[in-house]
């Protein structure tokens, strides 16, 4: 083979592929030894050059970008995973408001209603009465002890013309170790109306009390949101009380 | 203050494995950074071009660093993600007849006829490397970033030793006979 055939060859040399026939031609050929060592110097050129022009560093401002950048995605991400939070808010907000104006409307019109005056005609005299306000008046005295399982009802008059709570109004439920501080607060709206009763007549005729068991305890306004804790001693599993107040006057 | 609060939040919903997943990629963010970067460059040959595909290319990891199954191999996923948003931006930037090409900062300073010689070299070497098939082009650009570790390279590839010394010896004396 002559050194155009062997010169073909030394590209494969080069790269650690030789052959004995190669090995024994360049032993004797000093012209095909400078074109392997002509073409090693290349390939080590290319390695070289490749390494050096790779072997480049970022910026310095470029891991900072990066970081934004993942912070930025991860921010995204939160705020897509919860993306519940403000419904679940909103809800939650409602349910506060919407309690709130359920206690309000169990109290009942406490600041805006002015005493009330007139005796009170009991609508229902074996069923005496618990109220959720402090405002109106109770005729008597004697029902307020209610008979456990049944529905007690007493009636006070009005004071003022719009009523306390409508019939269709939510109700407030008592839990039963709270019963004896809820008959606590009829004796003392009783003993309340007993020295408003003759301070003026009532327009709209009497509020009516209605203190009935419930099946279940529901956990919806306990008593401490009557603000009378601590006045409540202890009973016997007394059943719960479902506390209307309702005003026949308005009624067709 | 602001992190336990976060921290908390994020217990509640699930979040806490994210909290670690995000600890680890910053991890490997620090590892990485530069690899991501160079293999950019490897295909771009522009710093800017590559720093935006390096962090296009950390941030998708970012994005899906959830599912990778095997966090070892990372850098592999890393290295291939940016190697095709590379591949990408090239060929955008080709369509846009806007591509560039960098003028090396040297280390040395050498004669100007030096300069031109070498500039001419690496121009002409980049070219020859852009012609080479996909597959042989990142054999070639890896080993140039990993120090001519061929056995990294195969990890980092996902592709046994044998292979990837094949397909680098092809390119080089592709590169040769380009650059004889």
């Amino acid at each position: 083979m002559s050194c155009e055939g062997f010169r073909k060859m030394l590209g494969d040399a080069a790269l650690g592929e030789g052959s004995p026939e190669l090995e024994f031609h360049l032993s004797g050929c000093e012209a095909c030894r400078a074109a392997l060592a002509e073409e090693r110097a290349l390939l080590d050129r290319i390695d070289a050059e490749l390494q050096d022009s790779l072997e480049t560093e970022p910026s310095l401002a470029f891991l900072p970008a990066v970081r934004r950048r993942v912070d930025a995605l991860r921010a995204q991400g939160q705020s897509a995973r919860h993306w519940w939070l403000m419904p679940a808010l909103a809800t939650l907000v409602g349910l506060l408001v919407g309690g709130h104006f359920v206690r309000e409307a169990a109290h009942g019109p406490t600041a805006a209603v002015p005493p009330a005056v007139g005796p009170a005609a009991p609508t229902a005299p074996q069923e005496p009465a618990v109220a959720g306000s402090e405002a109106p008046v109770i005729a008597s005295a004697e029902q307020a002890e209610p008979s456990p399982g049944r529905a007690l009802t007493t009636s006070v008059p009005a004071t003022r013309p719009e009523p306390a709570v409508a019939p269709s109004q939510p109700r407030v439920f008592v839990p039963p170790e709270d019963e004896q501080a809820v008959r606590r607060l009829v004796r003392r709206l009783r003993g309340r109306a007993a020295r408003t009763s003759a301070l003026a007549p009532t327009a709209e005729g009497p509020f009516d009390f209605t203190l009935k068991p419930v099946e279940e305890r529901p956990e919806v306004v306990s008593l401490d949101d009557l603000m009378l804790q601590g006045d409540a001693p202890g009973l016997e599993e007394p059943p719960s009380y479902d506390l209307t107040v309702e005003n026949p006057g308005r009624k067709t | 203050m602001a992190q336990p609060v976060e921290a908390a939040v994020e217990g509640l919903v699930g979040g806490t494995d994210k909290v670690e997943l995000d600890a680890e990629f910053e991890e490997h963010l620090g590892d990485s950074g530069t690899l991501a970067f160079r293999v950019a460059y490897g295909v771009l040959r522009h710093r800017e071009d590559a720093e935006d595909v390096a962090q296009e290319a950390l941030a998708r990891a970012y994005q899906s660093f959830d599912r990778l199954r095997d966090r070892a191999r990372f850098r592999s996923w890393l290295v291939r993600i940016c190697w095709r948003l590379a591949l990408d931006h090239q060929r955008a930037a080709a369509r846009r007849a806007r591509r560039e090409l960098e003028v090396p900062v040297l280390r040395n300073p050498i004669d100007v006829e030096g300069l031109a010689s070498r500039n001419e070299f690496r121009d002409r070497l980049w070219q020859a490397i852009g012609d080479l098939p996909e597959k042989q082009r990142q054999v070639v650009v890896l080993a140039g970033i990993l120090g001519h570790d061929l056995r990294e390279v195969g990890e980092l590839l996902g592709v046994p030793h044998g292979t990837v010394r094949s397909r680098m010896h092809t390119a080089r004396k592709r590169l040769a006979e380009a650059l004889r």
